[in-house]
């Protein structure tokens, strides 16, 4: 697997991409101001033979730096890995129908790994994760992100060789006998203060914690910064058990709904589930970074690969200028061979433990190491 | 610029250095610090707000654990409390669980299955069935009862058990649900024993005669009518029995020399009835046999070996009494269909047996019915004189044998009915017999008492006294003299004018009270005579006890004073001694001139009789007194 990385940063390339009619697969995440930039739309030009497929975020990663106001674009060249294309538009309650869809069209008995590049504002992950855990084979690796939109929260975009409509979902299969998949998905929150239970939920959209508007918390936790919700909600993400598993899951803030008053999470928020603040601690962020490289680390990897990184949108607004430490975090724990790549998204997909099913997750770091 | 920052720089000499070359460095190096402070801010604040949530909540939680413990407290006094309350309750009361298995047990649980409390927690299912069935008498019928709840974990079960101890239980089994869970069964076991025992007492008290344990009204009626009820009914015939004068006994030995007699009786007649033929006592001195015989030449002879079992005296308290039965008979299909019927006519029989001389026994016969018939309606319509006051007044004189003067009259009662004049004869036993001789007698006094009242102003007539018959019931009555002063006080005329005439018979019955009595009627002036003296006890002790004024001498021995010698000796005899008791004498039955001589010359003082005068009503006894005082 032969990989070249090209930066689009302030108007101009870092460096420029050349002609390369090898190129099988292209990724490109973007933090554009303008997303209908003329260079996006010009990379077919430069891989002519190659399915380019991406989503815009809230902040772009190549290597351990992070760059807003970009595109990142990874060109992939394998020697033995076959590559396919899903993507289609879903509407709310269609998930299941496109998932199903989506299995006819990629299942194959050599599918290894299934990269997920969804909307991130309109689509609910839980949703979409459950719905592809049930269609795709158990042996299928499942991971991706939600699309992001910087702090904005506004509209995401996702691009299969041109910009699809809001609300699309990219399945993007690797189908191989020698490719190495492995991931981790690691946060580094600290849950803190009592644990709420979740009175009034629907679907993702909370209403209330022991009866209280979640509103009405949250401003008071965040004091002068409730003037920046609902970027600023992203400091106390939750962490949600689940009444009935016991699962634990982190649920971040994408919306506020002043009209209903409810808060709208990246994720399910199940009724007379429990649900707890969680308080960021730099260090533990970026040691949350490192664990992830590492346990995905765990799985034997060739010299050469790339390492998709996933992380979220909220981490990025807690670090501040410390965001490219859990970036290094992760680089300098990783042979020179590999290149990194990804984004900061509005939530990340992947199993919390390896063979396991695919969730959604916010907060994390979420690391995907590929190699072949 | 950040403030730190920028004393930093200034205290280390950066301050002059504003070269654009550390602009761009300086800035990220103050929003670093910039960072710090707004994540360390963040920090404090959200711990204080946590901090004061979870001070908030703790103290939440101390009351609610202070209220936790007060409920708790309060639960486990409820748990003691209950236990108490199950262990001081003789029910036995078992909780089982899910599996089977014993989770309470109250002291008589423990008790009935033989062990402590520790034991009967530690046994499994198994041990526990076991140790039930092994103190049933019958296990196998137990476990066919309570079958339903190994079909159904909800049923309810009740039923009965008998252990090897002898005693009887009775269960009742309920399911514990939570929410339509079930989580175990309840088992309550009463033991029954005594109150088994006290209703099977209860039954026979019910069916049975205390005193002589032969079957009771109530018993021998219920199976009459089931005989009458079963689909072939065969013939029989109800002998109602009464022990004659069976009165004298109680009367004179008491209550429970009375009940000893009775007792004698039954064992006698227990003794002559055999199966199929069954023997009661319906009460007081009344027993009933009911013969399952068809043929009258078998019932006499079943009726005169049950006379036969009273030949022999029976003996109490050492004497020697004989008893005689009157015996009524009355038979199925003959003389009823129903129970009462067939009784009714026993019993008519019965009292004919008894009016005809008793110690004999009476079939019933229409004829005799007949004859009971018009006493009932001879008491109809004596309860309706009474009421109305029908009856009216005959005057028979009493004449002072000496001067011929009309000194007396002695009342006697009439009953006009129908166009027919009913005399005492007829009514007046039926009038007693039924109880209704008191009320005549009220009714004979008052009609006296107006026309003395009426006579009061009258010269000619102010000076005659009348004589009233009274009866031995009415003299017993503890009240008599009360209601007679009563019923004097609204009259004006002077209560010696009223005389009372009483039968021996009448004085033996309460000798005490009636003596008591006519001490009280002499201070009113009230005279007394004895009637038909002689014929009856003829005791001198009553003479010389009571406070008597005349003796009436009866008329059998007056009607046969012409003669025979001996009637004459005895009406000279009493003569004599009422004469020495100083008494004055009445003649009875005058019926000829002869007889009046014959009583003058003996010494008596007054006579009466048809010679005289028959018994007049009011207005025609006025003439006769005006033409007698013209003839005197």
């Amino acid at each position: 697997m032969e990989t070249e990385q090209y930066i689009y940063h302030k108007s101009q390339w870092m460096k420029a991409p050349v002609l390369n009619e090898r190129v099988q697969l292209v990724t490109v995440f973007f933090s554009l101001e303008e997303r209908n930039c003329n260079e996006l739309k010009r990379l077919k030009y430069y891989f002519p033979n190659a399915k380019i497929v991406g989503c815009s975020s809230a902040g772009d990663i190549a290597a351990d730096q992070l760059f807003d106001d970009a595109m990142v674009i990874t060109a992939f060249s394998f020697s033995n890995t076959r590559v396919a294309i899903y993507s289609d538009a879903v509407q709310e309650t269609a998930v299941s129908e496109f998932c199903e869809s989506a299995a006819s069209a990629l299942q194959k008995t050599d599918l290894k790994w299934l990269l997920v590049i969804s909307d991130g504002h309109v689509i609910n992950g839980s949703d979409l994760a459950a719905h592809l855990n049930h269609s795709f084979d158990d042996d299928v690796i499942i991971t991706g992100g939600l699309a992001g939109d910087g702090e904005r929260f506004s509209s995401t975009s996702l691009f299969n060789n041109q910009f699809l409509e809001e609300g699309a979902v990219i399945l993007c299969g690797f189908y191989s006998d020698t490719l190495k998949v492995s991931h981790a998905s690691v946060g580094g929150w600290d849950p803190f203060g009592p644990k709420r239970e979740i009175t009034q939920a629907n679907g993702n959209r909370l209403y209330a914690l022991d009866g209280e508007p979640a509103i009405t918390l949250y401003k008071q936790y965040l004091g002068p910064y409730a003037n920046d919700l609902p970027a600023s909600a992203l400091r106390f993400p939750l962490q949600v058990t689940h009444p009935e598993t016991g699962r634990k899951v982190i649920r971040t803030i994408l919306d506020i709904d002043y009209e209903d008053n409810s808060m709208v999470f990246a994720g399910d928020m199940p009724h007379q589930g429990y649900a707890q603040l969680m308080k960021a601690n730099f260090d533990r962020l970026v040691d949350g970074a490192g664990t992830a490289v590492m346990k995905s680390l765990e799985s034997v990897h060739g010299e050469s690969g790339v390492a998709l990184l996933i992380s979220c949108v909220g981490r990025k607004l807690v670090l501040g200028p410390r965001v490219e430490e859990e970036l290094e975090a992760i680089t300098t724990k990783l042979a020179s061979g590999f290149k990194c790549m990804g984004f900061y998204s509005y939530g990340e997909l992947a199993p919390d433990v390896y063979g396991g099913p695919c969730l959604l997750h916010n907060q994390t770091m979420t690391v995907t190491l590929v190699s072949e | 610029m950040h403030h730190l920052l920028a004393r930093l720089l200034k205290k280390s000499g950066f301050s002059g250095i504003e070269s654009a070359q550390y602009e761009h460095f300086i800035r990220l190096l103050s929003d670093a610090f910039v960072h710090a402070d707004e994540d360390r801010w963040m920090l404090e604040h959200s711990l204080n707000l946590t901090s004061k949530e979870l001070t908030e909540n703790n103290s939440q939680l101390r009351t609610k654990l202070a209220d936790i413990d007060k409920y708790q407290r309060s639960l486990e006094l409820s748990v003691t409390r209950q236990k108490a309350i199950l262990d001081a309750s003789p029910e036995v009361v078992v909780e089982f669980n899910i599996c089977g298995e014993i989770t309470h047990i109250n002291q008589s649980g423990c008790t009935f299955l033989g062990c402590d409390e520790h034991t009967a927690l530690t046994l499994d299912a198994t041990q526990v069935l076991h140790s039930i069935l092994s103190l049933l008498t019958a296990p196998d019928v137990f476990i066919e009862q309570i079958q339903a709840m190994f079909d159904s974990k909800e049923a309810q079960l009740t039923g009965n058990f008998e252990t090897i101890h002898g005693r009887y239980y009775e269960y009742y089994s309920v399911p514990e649900l939570i929410h339509g869970e079930y989580v175990g069964r309840v088992w309550c076991c009463r033991d029954i024993t005594d109150l088994k025992a006290q209703k099977a007492l209860l039954s026979k008290q019910a069916n049975c005669d205390s005193l002589t344990g032969l079957a009771n009204r109530f018993n021998i009626i219920a199976t009459v009518n089931r005989m009458l009820q079963s689909d072939v009914v065969k013939p029989f015939a109800l002998v109602l029995i009464d022990l004659d004068d069976f009165k004298k006994i109680n009367d004179s030995l008491g209550h429970l020399a009375g009940d000893d007699a009775l007792k004698i009786c039954a064992k006698r007649l227990e003794r002559r009835v055999q199966q199929p033929n069954r023997l009661a006592r319906l009460g007081g001195d009344e027993f009933l046999v009911v013969l399952m015989l068809d043929s009258l030449p078998a019932i006499r002879e079943q009726l005169d070996h049950i006379l036969n079992a009273f030949i022999d005296p029976i003996k109490i308290e050492g004497n020697c009494y004989q008893l005689s039965l009157s015996v009524g008979v009355a038979s199925y299909p003959a003389h009823g269909e129903e129970v009462s019927e067939i009784l009714g006519k026993a019993d008519i029989a019965m009292y004919q047996a008894k009016k005809q001389g008793k110690n004999q026994y009476k079939l019933f016969d229409s004829a005799l019915e007949q004859r009971v018939q018009k006493a009932i309606y001879i008491e109809e319509k004596l309860q309706q004189a009474i009421t109305l006051k029908q009856f009216e007044l005959y005057f028979q004189p009493k004449i002072n044998i000496g001067s011929g003067q009309v000194e007396s009259l002695e009342a006697l009662i009439r009953w006009p009915n129908n166009g027919r004049m009913i005399f005492p004869d007829e009514f007046i036993p039926i009038a007693e017999d039924k109880g209704l001789i008191g009320k005549i007698t009220e009714c004979v006094l008052e009609m006296a008492c107006d026309t003395l009242s009426q006579w009061h102003g009258l010269a000619h007539l102010k000076d005659l006294s009348i004589a009233i018959n009274i009866s031995g019931k009415d003299i017993s009555v503890d009240n008599f003299y009360e209601k007679l002063e009563r019923l004097l006080s609204r009259y004006k005329f002077n209560p010696s004018l009223l005389e009372l005439e009483l039968t021996e018979s009448a004085l033996i019955s309460n000798l005490s009270n009636v003596k008591a009595t006519l001490k009280q009627l002499k201070k009113l002036g009230i005279k007394v005579a004895i009637d038909d003296f002689g014929t009856g006890y003829s005791s001198l002790a009553y003479l010389q006890a009571l406070d008597i004024y005349y003796l009436k001498i009866d008329r059998q021995f007056v009607a046969a004073l012409l003669s025979e010698p001996k009637a004459e000796a005895i009406v000279q005899s009493i003569i004599d001694v009422g004469k020495n008791l100083g008494l004055c004498l009445i003649a009875e039955g005058v019926e000829q001139a002869e007889h009046l001589d014959k009583l003058q010359r003996m010494g008596c003082d007054q006579a009466q009789g048809y010679f005289i005068c028959r018994p007049l009503p009011s207005s025609e006894l006025l003439k006769f007194l005006s033409a007698a005082k013209q003839a005197v």
